[in-house]
């Protein structure tokens, strides 16, 4: 059986990467499964129904919005995050009984800066992680501690070690696995932490 | 730059990620114990009574022996003792 899926709703570029890779593993030594836009590559679905399957099939959601930032190009801030986290609200709002259920961990950069840009979210429990990967991992596995009220997570420093092992052997693992690293997709990337959890129990 | 060696196609199935990871695991747990009987081999217990007892490690006994640890350099010579004495004996006379 596949375990609960959580929506990791992040932005997908180089500077986030290190954060991202950080989220992805720290929601499966939880037990918890990572689903993202990316995990479909289907050409003929719209992207926003691709967005809102996986929205429904997920109980549990990670929103960062730590780069709703003007770009350096257009000066324009992205906001495919922020859109996804109101159709994740709007889901359990309104989805019926089961969607009720859904619970979400909203990231930023600092703590109090989404009241700037998107202070309707005001009263939501959002979490520093200060560009961190060791905080964003100790902060996903607290929350998904407490929500999913889980026992046998293993304790955040623990997780954060084991993440730290992942990535000193990650290099060899790519190269045994004939990929490279630098290009890892996110269905390749969760299918390698996904093992390397189950064979590190 | 560095050359890319390695094959992009396709998507990595679960059977393959298993085996780089296992494989990994199992290249790693070797070296760490080549490393930890290295690390047991050279510690001075070993040294001290297995290379006292004519034992195996007789070729980690260092050439200058047990007793003195000091280099060979910092090693007090005969006209050093020499030396010092006679100074000791100035200041005392």
């Amino acid at each position: 059986m596949r375990a609960a899926g959580v929506f990791i709703n992040v932005p997908f570029d180089k500077r986030y990467k290190k954060l991202f890779d950080a989220l992805v593993f720290a929601v499966h030594d939880c037990g918890f499964t990572a689903r993202g836009a990316r995990e479909q590559d289907d050409g003929s679905q719209v992207r926003l129904e691709k967005l809102f399957e996986i929205i429904r099939e997920c109980r549990y959601g990670i929103h960062d919005l730590s780069r709703v930032t003007p770009d350096s190009r257009y000066r324009l801030p992205r906001f495919n995050m922020p859109l996804e986290l109101g159709i994740f609200l709007g889901a359990k709002r309104y989805g019926g009984p089961s969607q009720a259920r859904k619970s979400c961990l909203i990231l930023d950069r600092d703590q109090y800066r989404y009241q700037i840009f998107c202070s309707d979210i005001g009263g939501q429990d959002i979490r520093a992680h200060k560009n961190d990967a060791r905080t964003a991992v100790a902060g996903v596995r607290d929350w998904l501690r407490t929500t999913s009220n889980r026992h046998g997570i293993r304790g955040a420093a623990d997780m954060a070690d084991r993440y730290v092992q992942f990535r000193v052997e990650l290099p060899a693992i790519c190269r045994a696995a004939r990929l490279e690293m630098r290009d890892l997709t996110f269905l390749d990337y969760r299918t390698l932490v996904e093992e390397w959890v189950a064979a590190h129990e | 730059m560095r050359k890319k060696t390695y094959s992009k196609t396709g998507s990595l199935t679960r059977g393959e990620a298993r085996k780089a990871v296992l494989g990994v695991k199992k290249a790693r747990s070797a070296a760490k114990k080549v490393s930890g009987a290295k690390k047991k081999a050279s510690s001075w217990y070993v040294k001290r009574y297995l290379g006292h007892f004519g034992f195996a490690l007789a070729a980690e006994v260092p050439e200058n022996g047990y007793g003195d640890k000091r280099s060979p350099s910092k090693k007090k010579t005969t006209a050093k003792k020499a030396s010092s004495a006679a100074k000791k004996y100035r200041r005392a006379s």
